[in-house]
Order: structure tokens, then C-alpha cells, then sequence
């Protein structure tokens, strides 16, 4: 077991978004969280990356032996936490590069590892931009500075691959991405997978677990989980919409 | 976020780091400011009549003037009475013939603030004119220099030495009558430095002078001119600290570059007064009058100022681009933490065809302190195809400081483009969320963030400066997220 | 602020003028425009001395105003240069008094009152006392404090509380008597959730002095779309202060255009006072000839949530100076502000002239503003393009020219206004010299 939430309550402006949600994820696994517009998805990712906007009220989250709750942002991130943003922020005059090299050094600072050498880093990060099939040029430009949706998401990815976090929450990822991007998203994700990290996926559409398959697959609506099953669960959520499961839930 | 408001406090104690006191024996003139004092400045240096007679000029105008109030600063009154006009540090002989004469707690002071005086100098590839109060103290490298035929050497020694030079160009950019600082530091000046690039001559190396103010109630009044004659090329550096003190230090310099034909200056200034304690005590009073004279076709002047000292800045680095397709540049950033104040920025003349000027300037703004910049883009009617393109970007860090912007467009040629921008705003808390999310402290992503946001202007610093401006950055605005 | 030298005689003149006037039945009236002369009294008018008024030279105004406030309007000789808008409640001034014989509407609906301000004052004593004077401050300028001492005829519109005045008001100021001096005084009241749509415009076809202030509140919610036309004389002096202060969630929408007068100076002063507060200003500066165009705008936040954009564009040909000053002025309560200027100015000629000062003054930090400006001539690329099109130089040009100052006319909801400052484009097209 890598990740426990148990009874999370979140409010944003002293309203309640969830509302008492409980979910467990172990090593390696892929969960894909779907639900409808308003359900609660982007906060769950935000909160458990430690945004300060979103106040918890009630419950617990342990991450690999930690109380998740009592770490800053940075500090869960140093501990192996990565979001991938839905709207990635633009910062002019950072490079992309930069700031990911001043990042993996504070990981390996907190891991007591001495920082990494210019190198071995180039190298690596190469590899890296080359397995997501971005543009070495993205390397040296602004933080997602004039960056299309799409390369804005490919480098999410991107730095997800360098930073090789245990936990990976990727919040509306395949949004705005052609069918080629999606792709090359996926066998990033896919890779990653295969290292052991594990992934909470949020997405609307059942498309993006054609190539990234999910262990579970989680309906979210309201600030709770209310139905899990497997991948057949997204195809026939696919094919019904959410009403029929909403209405279910509600009987 | 939860955090910030303990680590403000921790790091807004932080004491200023060059603040040490070196005591060493000065000979110092009593406070006061009369035309004997004027005279026995000049005296003290051995001057030749023309210099004591522009000076007593420049005193009898002085004192005709007010001072400037037009800034947005709020300055204490000044008695000038009050200050002393000179003073160098005491020895027996004349002055130092080489380093090894140089008093050793000096040599410790630069030391202590990291100047490449010695054998760092020679490594480093900087020959450094560092003046100490008033009074130039050693200038290393002139045997390489002096082979090159570029004379770079304290202005008193240009005085004696070179006075056909001096009277050419003395006050020629910067009148006596300017205003009302530059009237002051014309009477009083002490000593400063004075460069001389002949025709053709590309500088071998970097020049750098160091200022330092030690002495208690004592003004500095440097004077710099550098002289470029036809096609030579000059880069300059300046740099300079001062002790902690309770009240406040007056500096009014005056630097003055001529550019001939097809010649190019480079002048960069970091600028790491003491800027007084969190409470606004002390610190000293930088009011500086630099403006450069591209006189010759096609040359070139270029600003770079980091400016992170001071408890008041007034200074308007400017060039007067009077050459045909001359080209004037600006790149400025300008820190104001706790109760700093600065009010700075440019003035392009263009009156030459084909004129070109770039401004870019950086204003950050954090604890109560209040930051403008102020610029004045002249465009004569001569200037047939004049460009200027301005950037003023301003970052506030709390809700206490000020960040404002004066641009003055003149312009008076209809095939003229002028382009300003200006921007204000804040570290946004997405983007600070955005690098701790990878992993950052919070401390770590402002630092990242501030100096993205400076990138254009240190890039135009020459290297070893380059770093020394990220680290005071750093420095200067801990404490200051909130 | 610089102590002035007054001209004596200038001074005593108008003192004179002002003892002689005929006063008010309302002491708080009288009290008010003793209090606005005593501040000119010791202010005088401006001089470029001033940082506010560096670039515009008023001493003509300043040596003629006594004199031609003597003088007398006489029967009006010419038909006024009257805008013809549709179904608008129009009040007419001709020598800067109310002219119920020019005004369209005979009877004016509930709220709206023009004429002598004394009158007024007796008539509707409460709302008047309670606006007049307020917003206006006589420390901005003599002009101010002079308008505030001497103000006679005037107009008020007292818009009560939801309110949808779908009728424009169209306040028109023409003088036609040579060498007179007026100053109109405006007050604009509108209720909660009210609108309305108000046009002043200025003309004469005589020289002339107009020295104008209005002062407009607009109640929460409420939304008022004001324009401004000065037409005047090439020979005519012209200077106005409009003063605007918006409660929560109120709009203002103005449009500043300047087509005329030998000298002119006119500043808008916005403050944006309750949360959620917005304006959208725009201004077209057109001069040729010698003429002095001088256009300012202010605006204050104050409060937070508030949001202004400013756009600002002055074409310039011949001779002609002009003048642009912008403020965005964000007080520190005035946090989550968003502000954002632009201004592009066009030297047709060598001789014309532009002096412009976008200016930011931030005391809050979470906000987003920003200026910008640009003077230069017309795109290059774009005239190449329309000449390979097989137009002339002069079309091509004309056609930029024209786009230029398009961009602030296409949303002028009042077509006489819009047809108005066509014309006056095609005028500097085809008559400056190239």
C-alpha cells in the first residue's frame, strides 16, 4: 500500500467540495478516477499535492509510512508526490531545464544524495525529452512559455519522467492532446508504470485507458467515490453516461 | 501561504553582510563647506589652477540652486554643513608605489569583500582602480594597460598627468550648472577615475573600480570620465559598499563618457550601498548624475546597473545620442526592500539620424519600500528614423511597498518609432505552487522566479558580475515573500 | 505644488467680476463659490511650471479670461452647429447660458434640469447641495476653483434609482459671440441600477473661451455611456475637468474626442470606489494646423475587484501639438485590481508633435496593469499592400489613417456623434499639409 486516504473532506471558500472520500492505492497500480463536471476530481488532485487553497476539515491521507497532511507542497513532491497540472502555469525568464534541475537536486538533497552532475544530466534529460518527443528547444525556453496545449502536457510528462516520482496524479492529461500526442503521453505514463510508480488518473473520457490500462477505475461524484470496478467500468460508463450510475447510487 | 510569515521575520533580521568598519588612520578635513575648503581640496591634491578655478566656478553656482524635488522620494533635509569633504586614508609618504605599500588592513577590507586585488586580480583578468573614501588607492595592471596606450589611473593622477585630457573633456557631458548634486560633486569632488582609450584600441581587459565609503560624516564625491576615441571599445565595472551606520552617508557622484566615432562603452554598475537597517536608519543617500555622449557616428553607450543598495536612490544613467546611427542602452533592475527607496531609470536624447536606444528595466519592490522608475525618451526633430523600445517590468512582494512608472515620450519626428510596455504585478501563487509542486522551497522558487524575471539585464552583466548580482538579489529580497 | 506668480491685474479683474456677480438665494451656494475663489485667489492658474501642465501653455487663456467674461452674448447670428440625433432629450447653451428656444425637448422629464445655477439651487435645494462641488476639487487646478467661483448656467440630471433612460441626453455648449467666456458646470446623478447615456459637446464658430467641469456619480450597479465632443474654433480656448466616481458594480463607458479648438486641455479624473467598479475609457485626439491638444485621463482604485481598460489614440498633422498624459493610480486597499492602458499616436508630418506620459502608480500587490505606447507612422507593410492593391499613396493612407481611428468609433451607439468625427477625419486627410 503506497497511498491511504480514509474519510477526506475538503473545502475551497468554506464550502464543501469532498465529502468524506476513501481510497487506497498500492505500489504500482493505475487508478483512473472519472466522473462529472463538478465532482470533485481537480481537487482531489490539488489537495493531495499540498495546495494551499484547499482547506482539509476531516480525515487522514498516509503516503508511503508519512502523514501526507503534515507536509508542505514541496516537501510532499520531495517525497515522491508529481501532479500533472491541468493547466500548467507559465513562467517567463525560467528555463525549462533549469528549473528541473534546481527541482531533482532538491529531491536529491532531501534523499542525502549529492547533486547531480551537468553531464549526467544533460544526458538524461535528453533521453527523456526524447521518449516524449519533445523538441530539444523546449529544454531551454521559458517554463511552458508560449507552449501549446498539447506541448504544455507532453511536458508535464517530460518533467515527470525526470523527477521519476513514486506517485503520479496526472489531472486532465489527455485533454486538448491529438490521438499522436495521446499516444506519446500514454507510453510515457506507461514507463513509468513499469518502474513501480503509481498512477491516479483523472480523466472524462474512457479514450485515455485504451492506452494507458487502469488496475481500477473509480466514479466519482458529489465529493465521494461511488462506484469502483475495473476498466469495463469506464466502457460502461463509455456507453450509459453517468446518469444511469448516478441514479443507481442514489436508489 | 501558512508558512511565510516566520520565515519573513527570521530572515528580515539578516544583517547587512559588508557592514565591517576597517580602522585604519584617516586624514580627514572638518565638516563644513566654504570656498577654503574648496581650496584646500585642491591643494591637498596638487591641482593645477585650471581645476581650482572650475571648481570655485561650480561652488558659486551651487549655491545659487536648490535641490531637485520632482522625484517621488522622501528625502530628510541635508545640512551640508554638516559633512566632511575629504578624506583619505593617512600615510606617511604620498601614496602607495605598489601593493605591498598598501596599508594591509586596506588590502584586508577588499579582501573581506571579495575584490580581485592580488593574484585573483591577475587570474581573474581585472584591473581594479579601488577608491577608498575619497581617495584613489592603488590601480593594478597599468604596466599591460600602459603598453595598450590606454591610460586608466585615479582622476587626481589624470590631473596632473594628462591635464590637456581633462580640460578637453571635463564637464563637457556633465555641465557644472546640471543640477544641483552634480554642481556639489564638481566643487568637491575628492578623486575617482579617469580612463582613456585611444583610437582604434580595444580595451585588453575588463576595468573595475571599487568604491567604498569608511569614514563616519563623510560625503563621497567621485568623479569618473572615460574617454573613447575613434573605433576603441571599453568595458567597465563599478562596484561599491558601505559600512553600517546610524545616519545617513551622502554620495553624489558624477561619471561622465564620451563615446567618438565608432567607439563603445560598456559600463556596468553593482550598486550594494548599505541600505540602512529594517527600520530606515541610515543607509546612504546615492545621488548620482551618469550620462554618457555618443558624439562620434555609429557609437555606443550601454547602462547595466543593479542597483540593490541605498536607503535612496536618484539616479538617471542617460545618453545623448548626437552621432549619426548611434545607439544608447539602458538594462536596469532596481531592489527596494524595507524602507528603500529608489527612483531611477534614463533619459534618451536622440538628435543624431538613425538613432537607436533600447531601455529595459526591472523594478522589484518588497517590505515598505517604494520603487519608480522614471524615464525620458527625446526624440528631435532631426532625428530622422529614430527607434526606442522601453520595458519597464515592476514585482511587488507585499501590500505595504510601491511600484510606479513616469515614462516621458517627447517626440517631435513624424518617421520616429517609439515603443514603450510596462508591466506590474505580483509572484503569482500558481506559479509558486507550480515549483514546490516539483519540489522547490518556497524561498528557492522566489529566487528562481525573481531571477527569471531580471534574465535580460544580467545577461548584458559581464560574468563574474553576472553571479555576484544573482547572489546579492538573493540577498537583498529575504525575507520578502509574503 | 509651485506657488504661482498671479498677474495682479488679471486677479484683481476677476475679483472685481466676482464680487459684482449676481449671488445666489442659497448661502451653502454662495459659500461654495467663496470658498473656490479664495483657492484661485491664491493659486491662480497654472503655469508650465507645473508637472501637470509641463507641456501646455495657458498664459493666453489666463491674460484674456477677465476680459471676456464681461462680455455680453449677443443675438445669435448664425444657426448653432448642432449634432441631429434621433430622439434625444436635448438641452441647448448658447453663450454658455440654457437656451430653451434651441433645446429640442421643451418639456424635460422629472430629474433632468437645466439653467441658471442658482435657480436650480432654489428649485431643488436637497440632491444639489448634496452633489455640487463634491467630487470636484478646487486644489486640481485655478480652472477648476475659477469654474466652481463663477459657474452660473448648468444642467443636472438626477436619474432616481432603477432607471433605464433609453434616451440619450444630449447637452449642447455653442458660442457664438466673439471673445466670451464660458463655463458650464455639469452634475450627474445616477441612482442604483440606473442607465443612461449622456453626450457634451462643445462648439463655436467664433475665438472664445470654454472652461468647463462635470461631475458625475453613478450608484451601484448603475451604468452611464458618456461621450465628449470638442468642436470648437480654431480660434477658441478650450479646457474641461470631468470628475467620475463609481460606487460597487457601477460601469462607465466615455468616449473623449477632440477635433477642435486652437488650444485644448481636457482630463478625466475616474475613481473606482466600490468592489467590483469598471471603466472603459477611450480617446481620440485629432489635430492639424498649429493647434495645442492636451488629453489627460486619471484613474483612481480604490477599492478592490475594480478593473479599467484605456485606450487612447491621437492622430497629428501639420503643426499640431499634442499632448497625452495617463494615469493608473492603484491605492493599496485595491488589491485583485486589473488595469490596463494603451495608447498609439500618428505624426502625419515632420513639425507635428506628441508628448506622452503613460504613468502607473501601484501601491497594492496583487494586482495586474499594465501600458503601453507606440507613436510612428502608418504600418509600411500594410501600405505596400494596399498600393499593390493598385491604390495611391494618399487612398492607402487614408484608408490607415482611418483604421486607426476606427477602432474607438465602432461601438459610438449615437451615428451623428460617429458621422461627426468622419467628417472630421476626411477634413485632416485631405486638408493637412503632406
Amino acid at each position: 500500500m503506497l497511498i491511504k486516504i480514509n474519510n477526506l473532506h475538503v473545502s475551497v471558500n468554506e464550502t464543501e467540495i469532498i465529502k468524506g472520500l476513501n481510497l487506497t492505492i498500492g505500489e504500482g497500480e493505475v487508478h483512473a478516477i472519472m466522473g462529472p463536471n463538478g465532482s470533485g476530481k481537480s481537487t482531489l488532485a490539488q489537495t493531495l499535492a499540498g495546495h494551499p487553497n484547499y482547506d482539509v476539515t476531516a480525515g487522514t491521507v498516509e503516503f508511503a509510512g508519512q502523514n501526507l497532511l503534515d507536509l508542505a507542497a514541496d516537501e510532499r513532491a520531495r517525497a515522491g508526490i508529481f501532479l500533472g497540472f491541468q493547466y500548467p502555469v507559465e513562467i517567463s525568464g525560467v528555463s525549462n531545464i533549469y528549473m528541473l534541475k534546481a527541482a531533482l537536486n532538491a529531491r536529491r538533497k532531501a534523499a542525502g544524495k549529492p547533486e547531480i552532475d551537468a553531464v549526467e544530466f544533460m544526458r538524461f534529460v535528453k533521453e527523456k525529452a526524447a521518449l516524449m518527443k519533445l523538441d530539444q528547444k523546449f529544454l531551454t525556453r521559458g517554463v511552458n512559455e508560449g507552449f501549446s496545449g498539447g506541448e504544455k502536457k507532453r511536458n508535464e510528462i517530460f518533467q515527470m519522467a525526470v523527477l521519476e516520482p513514486k506517485f503520479a496524479i496526472l489531472d486532465e492529461t489527455d485533454s486538448g492532446l491529438d490521438i499522436d500526442a495521446l499516444k506519446v503521453v500514454a507510453n510515457g505514463v506507461n514507463q513509468q508504470r513499469d518502474d513501480k510508480c503509481s498512477v491516479l488518473l483523472i480523466t472524462h473520457y474512457q479514450r485515455l485507458l485504451d492506452y494507458i490500462q487502469p488496475d481500477f477505475v473509480h466514479v466519482l461524484a458529489n465529493g465521494q467515490i461511488i462506484r469502483s470496478g475495473d476498466k469495463d467500468l469506464a466502457l460502461e460508463l463509455e456507453a450509459n453516461g453517468y446518469d444511469e450510475i448516478l441514479a443507481a447510487a442514489k436508489a | 501561504m501558512s508558512s511565510k510569515q516566520t520565515d519573513v521575520k527570521d530572515l528580515i533580521e539578516r544583517k547587512y553582510e559588508h557592514g565591517f568598519i576597517t580602522d585604519i588612520e584617516t586624514d580627514t578635513v572638518p565638516p563644513g563647506l566654504d570656498e577654503d575648503v574648496i581650496r584646500l581640496i585642491s591643494r591637498k591634491k596638487g591641482e593645477p589652477q585650471f581645476m581650482l578655478d572650475w571648481r570655485l566656478k561650480s561652488f558659486k553656482h551651487w549655491q545659487t540652486m536648490s535641490k531637485p524635488n520632482w522625484a517621488k522620494l522622501n528625502i530628510a533635509p541635508i545640512n551640508y554643513q554638516d559633512i566632511s569633504y575629504f578624506s583619505a586614508p593617512k600615510r606617511p609618504e604620498d601614496g602607495p608605489q605598489s601593493l605591498d605599500e598598501v596599508d594591509p588592513k586596506l588590502l584586508e577590507t577588499y579582501e573581506k569583500l571579495g575584490i580581485p586585488l592580488h593574484e585573483r586580480a591577475r587570474l581573474a583578468g581585472v584591473a581594479v582602480d579601488a577608491v577608498f573614501d575619497s581617495v584613489s588607492v592603488t590601480t593594478t595592471f597599468k604596466g599591460k594597460l600602459a603598453e595598450a596606450g590606454v591610460i586608466f589611473c585615479p582622476f587626481s593622477e589624470a590631473v596632473i598627468n594628462h591635464p590637456e585630457l581633462i580640460e578637453r573633456y571635463l564637464g563637457t557631458v556633465v555641465p557644472y550648472r546640471d543640477n544641483f548634486f552634480a554642481a556639489l560633486n564638481s566643487a568637491v569632488f575628492s578623486d575617482g577615475s579617469f580612463v582613456y582609450i585611444p583610437k582604434g584600441v580595444r580595451c585588453p581587459m575588463e576595468l573595475s573600480t571599487y568604491f567604498r565609503i569608511n569614514a563616519a560624516n563623510t560625503g563621497q564625491f567621485e568623479r569618473t570620465l572615460i574617454i573613447a576615441d575613434e573605433g576603441s571599445h571599453v568595458s567597465y565595472l563599478e562596484g561599491c559598499t558601505a559600512p553600517m551606520r546610524d545616519e545617513n552617508q551622502l554620495h553624489a557622484a558624477v561619471v561622465e563618457l564620451v563615446a567618438e566615432q565608432d567607439a563603445e562603452i560598456k559600463y556596468s554598475t553593482v550598486q550594494n550601498w548599505y541600505p540602512g537597517d529594517e527600520e530606515g536608519r541610515g543607509g546612504i543617500y546615492n545621488f548620482v548624475t551618469k550620462r554618457g555622449d555618443c558624439r562620434g557616428d555609429r557609437s555606443k553607450v550601454s547602462w547595466t546597473q543593479v542597483e540593490a543598495g541605498s536607503a535612496i536612490t536618484w539616479k538617471y544613467p542617460s545618453c545623448i545620442l548626437r552621432g549619426n546611427g548611434s545607439i544608447g542602452e539602458f538594462y536596469s533592475v532596481a531592489v527596494t526592500n524595507n524602507l528603500q527607496q529608489a527612483d531611477t531609470g534614463t533619459k534618451m536624447v536622440h538628435i543624431g539620424k538613425n538613432t537607436k536606444s533600447t531601455i529595459i528595466s526591472k523594478g522589484i519592490s518588497a517590505g515598505r519600500a517604494q520603487n519608480t522608475y522614471r524615464g525620458l525618451v527625446k526624440i528631435f526633430p532631426t532625428a530622422d528614423n529614430a527607434r526606442n523600445y522601453t520595458q519597464c517590468d515592476s514585482l511587488l512582494m507585499g501590500n505595504q511597498c510601491g511600484a510606479h512608472t513616469f515614462p516621458y515620450m517627447e517626440i517631435k519626428n513624424p518617421n520616429a518609432v517609439v515603443e514603450h510596455e510596462a508591466t506590474t504585478s505580483k509572484i503569482a501563487d500558481d506559479q509558486l505552487f507550480y515549483c514546490q509542486q516539483r519540489g522547490l522551497s518556497e524561498e528557492d522558487a522566489v529566487n528562481m522566479i525573481v531571477n527569471g524575471f531580471c534574465k535580460e539585464v544580467f545577461r548584458e552583466l559581464p560574468m563574474e558580475f553576472a553571479v555576484e548580482a544573482q547572489a546579492l538579489m538573493n540577498v537583498s529580497l529575504e525575507g520578502a515573500v509574503g | 505644488m509651485t506657488k504661482l506668480s498671479n498677474n495682479p491685474t488679471e486677479l484683481n479683474e476677476l475679483k472685481a467680476l466676482w464680487q459684482a456677480r449676481e449671488q445666489s438665494n442659497s448661502a451653502w451656494l454662495n459659500q461654495l463659490q467663496k470658498h473656490a475663489f479664495d483657492i484661485f485667489s491664491s493659486s491662480g492658474f497654472p503655469t508650465t511650471r507645473m508637472e501637470d501642465w509641463k507641456y501646455t501653455d495657458t498664459r493666453n487663456i489666463a491674460t484674456n479670461y477677465p476680459q471676456w467674461l464681461k462680455t455680453q452674448p449677443q443675438t445669435i447670428a448664425h444657426t448653432p452647429a448642432l449634432l441631429d440625433i434621433d430622439n434625444s432629450i436635448h438641452l441647448a447653451f448658447i453663450d454658455g447660458h440654457y437656451s430653451p428656444e434651441y433645446s429640442g425637448t421643451k418639456q424635460l422629464p422629472p430629474g433632468i434640469i437645466a439653467g441658471n445655477l442658482g435657480d436650480l439651487a432654489d428649485c431643488y435645494p436637497g440632491l444639489l447641495q448634496e452633489k455640487l462641488g463634491k467630487l470636484a476639487n478646487n486644489n486640481d487646478s485655478g480652472f477648476v476653483a475659477i469654474n466652481t467661483a463663477f459657474a452660473c448656467d448648468g444642467a443636472a440630471l438626477l436619474l432616481p434609482d432603477n432607471q433605464d433612460l433609453e434616451q440619450p441626453i444630449y447637452l449642447s455648449f455653442f458660442s457664438s459671440t466673439p471673445e466670451i467666456t464660458i463655463q458650464p458646470r455639469l452634475l450627474i446623478n445616477l441612482g442604483v441600477n440606473s442607465r443612461a447615456t449622456v453626450l457634451e459637446h462643445y462648439s463655436s464658430n467664433v475665438a472664445a473661451i470654454t472652461n468647463a467641469v462635470t461631475e458625475i456619480n453613478c450608484g451601484k450597479g448603475s451604468e452611464l455611456t458618456w461621450y465628449k465632443l470638442q468642436d470648437e474654433h480654431i480660434d477658441a480656448w478650450h479646457t474641461a475637468v470631468q470628475y467620475a466616481h463609481l460606487d460597487q458594480d457601477a460601469t462607465i463607458k466615455t468616449t473623449q474626442i477632440d477635433i477642435g479648438a486652437g488650444l485644448a486641455r481636457n482630463e478625466l479624473r475616474l475613481t473606482l470606489a466600490g468592489r467590483g467598479a469598471h471603466a472603459e475609457a477611450k480617446g481620440l485626439l485629432m489635430a492639424d494646423a498649429q493647434r495645442h491638444v492636451d488629453s489627460r485621463i486619471t484613474v483612481e482604485h480604490t477599492a478592490p475587484e475594480t478593473s479599467s481598460r484605456e485606450r487612447y489614440r491621437s492622430i497629428l498633422a501639420d503643426c499640431a501639438r499634442g499632448v497625452f498624459n495617463g494615469r493608473i493610480l492603484v491605492q493599496a486597499e485595491a488589491q485583485k485590481t486589473a488595469a490596463e492602458l494603451t495608447n498609439k499616436n500618428l505624426l502625419l508630418n515632420s513639425g507635428a508633435e506628441i508628448n506622452t506620459k503613460p504613468e502607473l502608480e501601484i501601491y497594492a500587490d496583487d494586482v495586474k496593469c499594465a501600458h503601453g505606447s507606440t507613436t510612428g507612422q502608418l504600418d509600411e507593410t500594410s501600405m505596400f499592400y494596399l498600393i499593390s492593391r493598385g491604390l495611391n499613396i494618399d487612398e492607402a493612407r487614408n484608408i490607415l489613417i482611418r483604421a486607426f481611428a476606427g477602432e474607438l468609433l465602432t461601438d459610438i451607439s449615437i451615428e451623428a456623434l460617429r458621422n461627426r468625427v468622419q467628417s472630421a477625419l476626411e477634413e485632416l486627410e485631405h486638408g493637412h499639409v503632406k
